[in-house]
């Protein structure tokens, strides 16, 4: 406050010995400099974000198809919303979603953290195995798709080959049986994404003093009292971010599947964003898809924000 | 019985010895401190003793038993960090009560409350045991680490540098504080500083140390009057001891003497010129209650303290005698 307004005192009295434009921009006060600095993302993010979402939000009370883009566009108020609602389908989509979602959550939580716990130890080759371990989340969503199909496959795929490790179950079909491809997609999720969650947990580990554990050793703290008492509360606010990350991209999880199953077999993993792709951009029910949108727009956004709330809490106790 | 004692104990980090076959015996109820500049190897003996490292060699006991091998939670200690170590996401209050809450000690949740109630009185922070401890400041960060050690009521304390990163009030008045805390549980302490009024004021014996050697042990007073060696000489007294060449002052002195080391108390000024040397006052520092004369003695330099009402000024000629003045030799001993 003070700065700018010294800057706006002597502004008069510089501006007269010159006018060139490092001048101008050394006698700019604070707030046209800020203005300066995020004025372009504004700009930007208005014309591809808010722009398009505002759009959307009046498609989605029209019956427009952009694949007959001359025909006049038809209000019709809340019909889209009400089919959407009414529909047994859409319930379904959103079931094998949540069934996505929440598996691979637990999964990646479970599996992220604990390796983050091993390679927190530092032992000999740590570095070398985190660097392993990441490459999945490097990879290419559709990348990894294409090569599990292979993997997947049942009379030549590895996986068919380790079951039977196990005992002679045959061919296994991880994406083309109605009870194992829910589990299929699951699975490839959770080995490309369980890094991320092991990444953003061994930050928070690091970020531990070891003091703190020492400490906790002179007090009489057991191991699993270590664990409990300070591991835990002091990642937590790190795992919680990871997993509403992975929440966030999983409920609108797209490529990955796309790639392995397309929604089969049927639709037993035809997740919401992958009917919603078919109903916009096979269907061309673009007023009917906007309104799908709009629905799980609101749905991850209202759920993230509980999530941030958690987190806060979390870390403000 | 010793409370503690160290066995030839040594251990090194890669080239550097931290600790040098130390000899250590610490009586029951002793306050004892381990004074030294930094790196010298202090907290790794404390280190030793907490059982957060191990020693490369030799034996500690601790009340008489072999704790060499011992973990830190099966001995009876507590440790108070240099760097506090509270656990941030705990209220004063738990980080207070995480000690007792061990099941190995097994107390009741109200036994708990009492003792913390009793201690944070103690360390004036009742008020402040709702707070986080993030939300505390440094004074108060490190009552609560000295109050997590008290609660306890362990046979031995260690401290490192506890009142170190506080401001000169802050830390006098918890000085006076600790020795009070010290004679009234009456348990054994063992504390870490490099700084030497702390250690004066708080020891029934110090511990001087140099590269992992404890140097000289003894009560602040005999280390102060009968220092062993230069290094120990510099430890202690303000302004630090004057080390001057023999040749310089004495007329007198032992045959292998190289070094002479002078305090205020070796030397009687004179402003008529009887003393056995000359000298003049090259400037004075006005510390109010004292003034710190600096004095020009031919080529060599001298710091004295002197009273404010001595009437010196700078350029005024003085002559010194010298009393009792402490000899080295080359190798740096007292002799």
């Amino acid at each position: 406050m003070q700065d700018s307004s010294t800057i706006e005192a002597q502004a008069p009295v510089t501006q007269k010995r010159s006018r060139s434009l490092i001048n101008k921009l050394m006698n700019m006060s604070d707030r046209s400099m800020a203005w300066l600095f995020i004025g372009p993302t504004v700009v930007i993010l208005l014309l591809i974000n808010i722009f398009p979402l505002l759009w959307t939000i009046y498609l989605s009370f029209t019956n427009y198809r952009a694949n007959q883009p001359t025909r006049d566009i038809e209000w019709v108020g809340l019909r889209n919303y009400e089919r959407l609602l009414n529909s047994e389908d859409i319930w379904g989509y959103l079931q094998v979603t949540a069934h996505f979602v929440c598996w691979t959550m637990i999964l990646q939580t479970i599996i992220g953290f604990g390796l983050a716990l091993l390679l927190n130890r530092n032992f000999k080759g740590s570095s070398f195995f985190s660097t392993v371990i990441l490459i999945p989340m490097m990879l290419s969503p559709a990348v990894v798709g294409v090569f599990w199909t292979y993997l997947f496959q049942p009379q030549t795929g590895i996986m068919t080959y380790i079951i039977n490790f196990f005992g002679n179950f045959g061919p296994v079909d991880f994406i083309g049986n109605v009870d194992l491809a829910p589990w299929g997609i699951v699975l490839v999720d959770t080995w490309m994404w369980s890094p991320y969650v092991m990444l953003i947990c061994l930050a928070g580990l690091k970020s531990i003093p070891p003091s703190l554990y020492e400490a906790a050793e002179v007090d009489r703290a057991s191991t699993f009292r270590k664990f409990w008492s300070i591991t835990l509360p002091m990642v937590l606010p790190f795992l919680l971010l990871a997993v509403l990350f992975r929440f966030i991209e999983n409920f609108k999880m797209f490529d990955l599947v796309n790639e392995l199953t397309s929604g089969g077999p049927g639709s037993i993993t035809e997740l919401a964003s992958i009917n919603l792709k078919r109903e916009a951009f096979e269907k061309w029910r673009t007023g009917y898809s906007s309104a799908f949108a709009i629905i799980l727009f609101v749905t991850v956004f209202g759920a993230g924000n509980i999530f941030v709330k958690v987190l806060n809490r979390v870390k403000n106790r | 019985m010793a409370a503690v004692t160290l066995e030839n104990v040594s251990k090194s980090f890669g080239k550097i010895c931290a600790a040098d076959q130390h000899n250590l015996e610490i009586r029951q109820g002793e306050f004892f401190v381990l004074l030294g500049p930094t790196g010298v190897g202090k907290t790794t003996l404390l280190r030793m003793l907490a059982g957060l490292d191990k020693p490369d060699q030799g034996r500690i006991l601790l009340d008489g038993k072999d704790a060499s091998n011992m973990a830190p939670y099966e001995r009876d200690l507590a440790f108070v960090f240099q760097q506090y170590s509270l656990y941030p996401h705990m209220n004063v209050y738990d980080n207070l009560a995480f000690p007792l809450r061990s099941p190995i000690i097994g107390l009741s949740e109200s036994t708990i409350k009492w003792r913390i109630e009793k201690v944070a009185e103690l360390l004036k922070i009742s008020h402040k045991l709702k707070n986080k401890a993030t939300a505390l400041s440094g004074g108060e960060m490190q009552r609560v680490a000295i109050g997590r050690a008290l609660v306890r009521e362990p046979s031995v304390y260690l401290m490192d540098e506890p009142l170190s990163s506080l401001d000169a009030k802050l830390r006098a008045d918890l000085r006076i504080e600790l020795k009070r805390i010290h004679e009234e549980l009456g348990a054994t302490f063992i504390y870490v500083t490099h700084d030497q009024i702390e250690a004066m004021s708080l020891a029934d014996r110090i511990g001087i140390m140099n590269n992992g050697k404890l140097m000289q042990i003894g009560t602040p007073q005999e280390i102060y009057e009968n220092p062993n060696s230069v290094y120990v000489a510099q430890r202690l007294g303000q302004p630090a001891i004057n080390l001057l060449p023999v040749e310089a002052l004495a007329d007198q002195y032992p045959e292998s003497a190289t070094t002479i080391g002078l305090r205020t108390e070796n030397i009687q000024l004179d402003k008529s010129g009887s003393g056995a040397f000359q000298g003049m006052v090259d400037w004075i520092e006005h510390l109010g209650d004292q003034n710190r004369l600096h004095v020009k003695l031919a080529s060599e330099k001298l710091e004295i303290l002197a009273s404010p009402d001595s009437r010196l000024a700078a350029g005024d000629a003085i002559s010194l005698t010298l009393k009792d003045p402490l000899f080295f030799n080359s190798e740096g001993h007292r002799i």
